[in-house]
């Protein structure tokens, strides 16, 4: 765009115009997203009911509600919601300990962007890093044989419960990432007016603190739950044999996408992922909402 | 009579309370590394103690067993150039727009920023095999690396949240209005102006969009891509001690940048204090809220 | 009213509290008399907010001791010492409403319902926010946020009210009008009180007696017009109100100040001192042979400030009647008389 100083005439004339052109700007931003977000999904949405022929078609949604789908789908989230309360609890108390350094302090620092790399910590590597620790051949492993004469289940981090294990692993760091604003936001001045009042600690936790912090960390809990609900990495490297939860049933859809009867399949998968995320995130915009105007 | 003890016993306690939290919690994160490490250097089937693993990655190695995660490495470091340039590209400037000449799409804008946050990238790639199809076929070629295209989406939230708070931290409009009544041109504008004053914001997208991109799996997977990762992972079921090595290095590398930010973050914070810099952009906090473990 | 009850005096003695090589409270003494509201005042550091909070049991003591009717309460945790404060900030919890933080208090005190509700409704009417009892704390004014931390503070019943600069954090019209109700309020349920704060005007309107504090010493405490006419340090008489330093002689008792002849209080210092001269204890009249030169003349409203220049150069302000101020020409020269009122020299 380029700067011309507007006369009279030249104003009315090209007004509209230059709207028109100052609008225009934002048109590769719409023309990307449009074609790297916006059609993906809509190809997710309408593919979940489009036949490879192009006709309307249940049978991704019939593929979907089945038993063997359903259950998949009840073990993504179950393994979410324990994943996530794991992490949202020992995260909020490492969290809480944190907070009790001063914000400035190098320790608290270092520590808090620790956290947000073992929370970004892909989940490939994660997996290698606990199948050194509780595999076959793994430090613990070995360890446990030889002090305590402990044989830890060599199948273990390929089983759901030992897939949670990997997950909390970076549930925790990110819940301390995403609670620990919140816990900043507790004025000492609430502490203190509790004090003064006659409260007692439990008096401050009980009906100060815990009210105040609790749309924050309902907050933080479903994202921890979207977060664990949509991994993949991790479980693709822990889990060959079977596949467990959703993510790796879409991988498997996609697959054999020219099967026989697996006409809209994965993108039936992919639309019930939507849903569950939408909702959990929805829920999540509401709760920081309404935090947000407790501690402004 | 003398004094009181009652507040600084409770700040004690606090404090042991403090460290051995901090310090299990230190301890549970470092296990894993340590048998990442552990398991590098042992052999599994004789125990054998050495560097091998780590002088066949340093030293180069004939034996073309690491020629794929030469590769993957490769690909995935072009990939987040391409990824950092583009979506800074796209997002910077219509954000500013937005900001100042559109702020009726400032709600669009940001609802399609975030929306990536909802559509986990496993939903997406379904959607995207049919497009990367078209790509690799008819438009461009297979070549992993426009797979970059797809990584801008993944990192738009990011980058979003780190140029906005950026951009707010900064009075835009009174920034662009003196310099253009110096007569200064909208490219002009956005070099020596904007970014500059929001440089913190870009230097955290950069970096998260780094990680993330490095960090990678589904996409590559799905669509049958060779990138850092899934080069790992089949590194793994021939050689597991290369692959935590390069693990480990892939982890300190992240640690020192984001380590890296965090102090150019605070530099930035006291510089700010300082009365010289009356213009100087606020450093926002990095907020990395969703792991790239996808 | 129920609200009230009989009064208590309060003591502070030897007070000392040191953070790291920073002496907070050096052996500070102060006490209250039952129904008093005194106003400790000082510049940032000087300890103020240290006493306080040391008398509520949120700060600890190096040394000394406390004592509320009679009854030591050093070792006393804050939640078990019958005394409520008003914070600068963040009074109010932000999850409850008006009437739930006024009840918090009375809640954890198991009062009964309708005793509660009687309390609240007196408490609101108090401060008068009567229909404001169902809105949050970020629905109200930072005037209106006090005012119900006030009747939260109140509503207990304590024996000491203690405010931390709680007017400091808002506008000054707003600053002027509730330091009045605070003051009113105070005295019509004649509970003791401490009062905290850096603004000299605010203490001098609101207190029985005015504390000024420096190092963690208490300098001076007196009622307000005491500690205004009759500093006894110059850092007093520098920190209250405005005053002009003016070189002179002084000698048993009196001060030879441009050719005039002041009369000192005790404690003023001998030999070349700086005679410390309020603006409206000089008088001026326009002379061409005068002594001073004027250089600005302001209007404040109420009176006018002229600044004049001496001859051997010092700048002294002097505070006259709008009318006579009229008068004055800038450049113009006139001629200065001080007021045989007793001023301090050092």
């Amino acid at each position: 765009m380029t700067t011309q100083p507007l006369t009279g005439r030249d104003a009315t004339a090209s007004r509209p115009a230059r709207r028109w052109l100052a609008h225009a700007g934002t048109l590769p931003f719409f023309a990307y997203t449009g074609v790297f977000l916006i059609l993906p999904t809509l190809l997710v949405v309408v593919g979940a009911f489009r036949s490879r022929e192009g006709a309307f078609t249940l049978n991704g949604l019939e593929q979907l509600l089945s038993p063997r789908t359903l259950t998949i789908f009840a073990n993504s989230l179950v393994l979410s919601a324990v994943t996530a309360v794991v992490g949202a609890v020992l995260g909020a108390l490492i969290a809480y300990a944190l907070a009790t350094a001063p914000s400035g302090s190098m320790g608290r620092r270092l520590f808090t962007a620790f956290c947000s790399v073992v929370a970004q910590f892909g989940g490939v590597m994660l997996a290698f890093a606990f199948i050194a620790t509780f595999g076959i051949n793994g430090l613990l492993t070995r360890l446990l044989q030889d002090w305590a004469g402990y044989t830890v289940n060599g199948q273990f981090l390929s089983t759901l419960p030992g897939v949670a294990v990997v997950y909390a692993y970076f549930q925790i760091p990110l819940m301390v990432i995403v609670f620990l604003p919140a816990l900043d936001g507790l004025r000492v001045q609430w502490r203190e007016a509790t004090e003064n009042l006659g409260g007692s600690t439990w008096t401050y936790w009980s009906r100060v603190a815990g009210p105040i912090l609790a749309p924050s960390f309902l907050g933080s809990l479903l994202l921890l739950f979207a977060n664990s609900f949509s991994a993949f990495a991790t479980a693709a490297a822990l889990i060959s044999q079977q596949t467990l939860i959703v993510p790796m049933e879409i991988e498997s859809a996609l697959r054999n996408e020219n099967d026989l009867g697996m006409d809209a399949y994965a993108q039936a998968l992919a639309l019930g992922m939507i849903v569950v995320v939408a909702l959990v995130m929805w829920a999540y915009a509401a709760l920081q909402k309404r935090a947000a105007r407790w501690t402004a | 009579m003398s004094g009181t003890t009652i507040q600084r016993d409770r700040r004690r306690r606090q404090a042991i309370f403090r460290w051995v939290v901090l310090g299990l919690a230190l301890l549970y994160f470092l296990v894993p590394m340590v048998s990442l490490f552990d398991f590098s250097i042992r052999f599994p089937l004789t125990g054998n103690v050495d560097l091998d693993s780590w002088a066949a990655l340093f030293g180069g190695d004939d034996s073309g067993r690491l020629d794929m995660l030469g590769e993957g490495l490769t690909n995935s470091l072009i990939m987040a150039v391409m990824t950092v340039v583009i979506s800074l590209a796209l997002l910077l400037p219509t954000m500013v727009l937005v900001k100042l000449k559109s702020p009726q799409f400032s709600r669009a804008v940001e609802f399609i920023s975030l929306l990536p946050l909802t559509i986990p990238a496993v939903v997406l790639v379904v959607g995207l095999a049919p497009i990367y199809l078209v790509i690799s076929t008819r438009i461009l070629d297979s070549n992993t690396i426009w797979l970059a295209f797809a990584y801008v989406i993944l990192v738009l939230p990011f980058v979003y949240r780190s140029l906005d708070a950026g951009l707010r931290a900064i009075d835009l409009k009174t920034l662009t209005e003196t310099a253009r009544s110096f007569g200064a041109s909208w490219w002009t504008i956005m070099v020596r102006v904007i970014v500059p004053n929001v440089r913190t914001a870009i230097i955290s997208a950069v970096f998260i969009s780094v990680a993330l991109v490095l960090g990678e799996f589904t996409f590559a997977r799905m669509l049958a891509r060779t990138n850092l990762q899934t080069a790992l992972f089949q590194i793994n079921l021939s050689d597991g001690q290369i692959a935590a090595a390069v693990s480990l290095i892939a982890l300190g590398g992240t640690t020192i940048l984001l380590v890296l930010l965090d102090l150019v973050v605070g530099l930035r914070e006291a510089a700010r204090r300082r009365p010289e810099e009356p213009l100087a952009a606020a450093a926002p906090a990095p907020t990395p809220t969703e792991t790239s473990a996808s | 009213m129920t609200l009230s009850r009989s009064a208590v005096p309060v003591s502070m003695a030897h007070l000392s509290r040191a953070f790291g090589s920073v002496r907070a409270l050096d052996d500070f003494s102060l006490d209250l008399a039952p129904g008093e509201m005194v106003c400790l005042l000082g510049p940032s550091g000087c300890g103020k907010t240290t006493a306080l909070r040391a008398l509520s049991g949120l700060e600890d003591i190096d040394a000394g001791s406390i004592t509320v009717d009679g009854v030591e309460v050093s070792g006393v945790p804050a939640n078990k010492r019958d005394m409520a404060m008003v914070f600068q900030s963040y009074s109010l919890f932000p999850h409850m409403t008006v009437a739930d933080n006024i009840s918090f208090a009375l809640e954890l005190r198991k009062v009964p319902r309708a005793e509660r509700t009687r309390i609240l409704e007196e408490s609101l009417e108090l401060v008068g926010l009567g229909a404001h009892g169902n809105r949050y704390a970020h629905q109200l004014s930072g005037g209106q946020q006090q005012r119900v931390a006030l009747a939260r503070a109140l509503a207990v019943r304590p024996q000491v009210l203690l405010l931390d600069e709680p007017l400091s954090a808002l506008d000054a019209k707003v600053r002027v009008q509730l330091r009045d109700e605070i003051r009113r309020i105070q005295s019509e349920i004649g509970i003791t009180a401490l009062f905290v704060t850096h603004d000299q005007e605010e203490a001098l309107a609101i207190a029985d007696r005015v504390g000024v504090m420096q190092e963690g010493r208490l300098e001076q405490i007196g009622t307000p017009e005491e500690i205004y006419t009759a500093p006894r340090s110059g850092f007093v008489a520098d920190f209250i109100g405005v005053t002009n330093r003016l070189a002179g002689r002084a000698a048993s008792g009196v001060a030879d100040v441009l050719g005039q002849r002041v009369p000192l209080l005790d404690g003023s210092a001998d030999g070349d001192v700086a005679v410390l001269v309020r603006p409206e204890n000089i008088e001026l009249e326009p002379d061409a042979a005068g002594s001073a030169e004027v250089v600005v003349v302001g209007f404040l409203g109420a009176h006018s400030r002229v600044q004049l220049r001496l001859q051997d150069g010092t700048l002294v302000s002097a505070q006259v009647p709008v009318s006579e101020a009229h008068a004055l020409t800038v450049g113009g020269r006139v001629a200065l008389r001080l007021r045989p009122v007793p001023a301090l020299a050092v």
